[in-house]
């Protein structure tokens, strides 16, 4: 498959693939409002719970979503304020995990047991449709004409779905086996997308699943944002064209896959994330396996809550500032630091540049390939107008003219901004990062995205 | 290093609120940024940003400039320098005066607009055309527009348009013959009619008359014409910079080129006497020096990629057009003044068939 635009900067302090366990901590901090799904408490304040019993559910289109206990204890209930959504917390009395649904075999479940366990396992909500970016409905009343899932994971400082295939290749092939149930017609298809065939784990998976003709290996080019779900699901129209817009398409990524094996196999509902931790201000940046729940608190170091720090949540990117007191989610997969404030150089603009990489090839790295050892969370320069120099629609990944886009919103033009496509922006954040003008496209466009929803709903 | 920013520091309060100086604060903050690097925290997602800025970006232009400057320095002596500096201080005025009236910061688009304007006049050019050139250029061209980003011309053309107007004869015969020698007559040379100075028709005027000048001198430079525009080669090789680095679009680029060349083979093969052939056409008078430096100027071409395509096409059209069959020598500077009329129409041309894609896409989404 082809991927348009995108662009991957060398960035330093990335993830290794090395997983490691993360120890459970003695209360488990549960959000009930995470991955925009809403939680009613189904336990009571003070309860003991099991492994696995369900701590909350969530009305979802055609059924209702568990959230179930990652370890065992004693429930805490913690109303919500204006600005935090209500919790629970975990007075965690075993660490044990242990099955707690039926386990299916592969082929032997139909579609709808299929659903329902994954609803009750706290799984669901993995999958997602690329039309809406949202989980698919839990009745079948929309089934997936093909599925992606995304071995591929190129945001610098999210989870890495080859590590993960790495350290976990037969559960997911265990979870790849049931997917051709979830799909509209049996000769639907599967989209595996990896990097290159090349790789001894995609060579050792493709061999598994030679046998069944619905699993096709494709490759996607490692530039961001190859793993987003709209960006994967274009790409997969335009190399197969037998698909119509009518169809739809779910993506999957290599830990709902994960979860899927753990969950339909084992019994096992979702109980813990693989989370990246990394950045320019973490020491041993890795990837660790961290029960849901677990307060950032006890998982970071505290270096990275000081005032000199920003500790982002999710990738370089589309990273939003994480919360201190919040915990793992079920939806997390990376959280990255990186120094607030950098240094007021010295006529920086004749700076060789070895130590920096940049989109245009104009510092010293793009004649050595050096790494960006300067990234801070500041602008590197000053906010000017835009001089139309491109940039952002060489990277855009789904072809908008996002300094086309701006021009429009600048004249406060919402109308032919809609009609050039502002609606369509995925909000990966590439047009902001590049822009030498230091334009916060990215933030307009979401903002505007946000106003002609709402003029929708009235 | 440390002296700077002591002086910075300490004068620092006069330009603050209360101080005798407020006014020129965007002088302040134009020379604090211009020594130390602006750093401001991000406030919203990407939290990281890529090091490239405008600063960078100017200042990559002036360095792809700078074997076109040293190349002007080498031909038409320390006259050239002279240029340079009333056209930056007399544009540099206007540009300062709208950032104080508009209290924004003083953009680097000045820079090089200011490092342009110079390079293509002639070198005999009488200086108060050059200071009154720069100040229409940047006010006309540039400020009523609302500054740099937002202009529809390129401000050093319009600057130059305005004096082959207002004063055609003097713009045509100022022409002075290139040669090192200059700096030994010092401070003769630095006059405007030097009187050892020989006046010297350019390549482009005199092939009008069927003579032909030789290549090599063309491009190397030898040769007479607008201050920055004789060495092809030097022109050549800042072109390479600015490609290599990024800054300068090569779609414009091989467009114009590509078109140039294509239409100047065919024009030449069926009119001989009237076109000139297209190696002579790509070398001779402004035209490398306008595709590879004020044709990619960004801000006054199409916004969009694949416009700028037919942008390159466009000009390299006119220019040999204008070159062959009218009654200007040169047609380079009409071509791109011409071609900056037509980008925003280009860039609608990629708009309207974008908006169809999106609608293709909305269907799937």
């Amino acid at each position: 498959m082809k991927l348009q635009g995108g662009y991957l900067p060398n960035i330093p302090g990335r993830p290794s693939s090395d997983i490691q366990d993360a120890a459970v901590p003695e209360r488990l901090d549960i959000a009930l409002r995470q991955g925009g799904v809403v939680y009613a408490p189904a336990v009571a304040d003070g309860t003991p719970v099991a492994f696995g019993a369900p701590l909350a559910w969530a009305d979802a289109t055609g059924g209702r979503i568990a959230l179930p206990a990652p370890a065992a204890g004693i429930v805490r209930l913690l109303p919500g304020t204006k600005s935090t959504a209500p919790r629970l917390l975990i007075e965690v009395s075993s660490t044990a995990v242990k099955p707690t649904g039926k386990r299916y075999k592969p082929g032997k479940a139909n579609a709808k047991q299929i659903r329902e366990a994954l609803a009750a396992g706290g799984v669901w909500p993995l999958i997602r449709k690329s039309k809406t970016g949202t989980m698919p409905p839990l009745d079948g009343s929309e089934l997936p004409t093909c599925l992606i899932v995304n071995l591929i994971s190129t945001e610098p400082f999210r989870a890495d779905g080859q590590s993960i295939l790495h350290a976990d290749r037969a559960r997911i092939e265990t979870g790849l086996m049931f997917l051709p149930s979830l799909l509209k017609a049996q000769d639907g298809r599967i989209h595996l997308v990896v990097e290159k065939v090349t790789d001894p784990d995609a060579q050792a998976l493709s061999l598994t699943l030679a046998k069944d003709s619905r699993f096709k290996l494709e490759t996607l080019p490692a530039r961001y944002p190859a793993e987003h779900p709209t960006v994967l699901a274009r790409a997969l129209r335009r190399h197969d064209r037998t698909l119509t817009p009518a169809d739809s398409i779910w993506v999957l990524d290599a830990q709902a896959v994960l979860a899927i094996g753990a969950c339909l196999a084992d019994g096992m509902p979702l109980h813990e994330r693989i989370v990246a931790t990394g950045g320019p201000g973490v020491a041993n940046p890795c990837h660790r396996r961290v029960r849901i729940g677990t307060p950032l608190r006890s998982l970071l170091p505290p270096s990275v809550f000081a005032d000199t720090t920003r500790l982002l949540k999710g990738g370089l990117f589309t990273g939003t500032p994480a919360v201190p007191d919040s915990a793992i989610e079920s939806l997390d997969d990376g959280f990255f630091a990186m120094p607030n404030t950098g240094e007021r150089e010295f006529l920086g603009f004749v700076h060789p540049g070895f130590d920096r990489v940049s989109a245009l090839p104009c510092f010293g790295s793009a004649l050595t390939g050096a790494d960006d050892r300067h990234l801070t969370a500041t602008l590197r320069g000053e906010r000017r107008p835009c001089v139309a120099c491109g940039l952002c629609e060489k990277v855009c990944p789904i072809e908008l003219l996002p300094q086309i886009l701006h021009r429009y919103l600048y004249r406060d033009a919402i109308d032919q901004a809609q009609a050039a496509g502002v609606d369509l922006c995925i909000g990966c954040g590439l047009c902001s990062y590049v822009c030498p003008s230091k334009i916060e496209l990215r933030q307009q466009f979401a903002d505007v995205q946000t106003r002609l929803r709402e003029e929708q709903t009235l | 290093m440390k002296l700077i920013k002591n002086i910075l520091h300490s004068v620092r309060p006069l330009f603050e609120e209360g101080g005798k100086l407020r006014a020129m604060l965007p002088v302040y903050q134009a020379a604090d940024n211009f020594f130390f690097s602006h750093v401001e925290e991000t406030t919203c997602a990407p939290y990281g940003r890529d090091p490239i800025d405008i600063k960078r970006y100017m200042t990559l232009v002036i360095v792809a400039l700078m074997p076109a400057f040293l190349a002007s320095l080498y031909f038409f002596g320390p006259r050239v320098l002279l240029l340079m500096l009333v056209s930056y201080v007399a544009g540099g005025l206007i540009e300062v005066l709208f950032a104080i009236v508009r209290k924004e910061e003083i953009n680097e688009g000045f820079l090089v607009t200011g490092f342009i304007f110079p390079l293509i006049l002639p070198p005999g050019i009488p200086l108060w055309m050059v200071a009154l050139g720069s100040i229409f250029g940047v006010l006309v061209g540039k400020e009523i527009f609302g500054g740099t980003g937002r202009n529809l011309f390129n401000a050093a053309l319009v600057g130059r348009c305005f004096l082959a107007f207002a004063y055609p004869a003097r713009m045509t015969a100022t022409w002075i013959a290139p040669g090192p020698e200059k700096w030994l007559q010092l401070p003769g040379s630095l006059a405007a009619s030097a009187p050892d100075a020989v006046t010297l028709a350019t390549p482009l005027g005199l092939a009008k008359s069927g003579v032909m000048t030789a290549p090599l001198d063309l491009l190397v430079g030898n040769i007479s014409g607008c201050v920055g525009e004789t060495s092809a080669l030097a022109i050549l090789i800042g072109g390479v910079i600015l490609l290599l680095t990024g800054v300068a679009n090569w779609r414009t680029m091989a467009g114009g080129m590509a078109s140039m060349t294509l239409l100047a083979w065919v024009l030449n093969l069926i009119w001989p006497a009237q076109v000139a052939p297209p190696g002579f056409q790509l070398l001779a008078g402004g035209w490398m020096f306008g595709i590879v430096f004020m044709a990619t100027d960004p801000v006054t071409g199409p916004a969009t990629l694949s416009a700028k395509w037919a942008y390159g096409i466009l000009i390299g059209t006119l220019t040999v057009l204008i070159r062959s069959y009218s009654g200007f020598v040169e047609g380079t500077m009409f071509a791109i003044l011409f071609g900056n009329i037509c980008a925003p129409l280009m860039d609608e041309v990629v708009i309207r068939l974008r908006i169809r894609r999106c609608a293709a896409e909305r269907a799937c989404s």
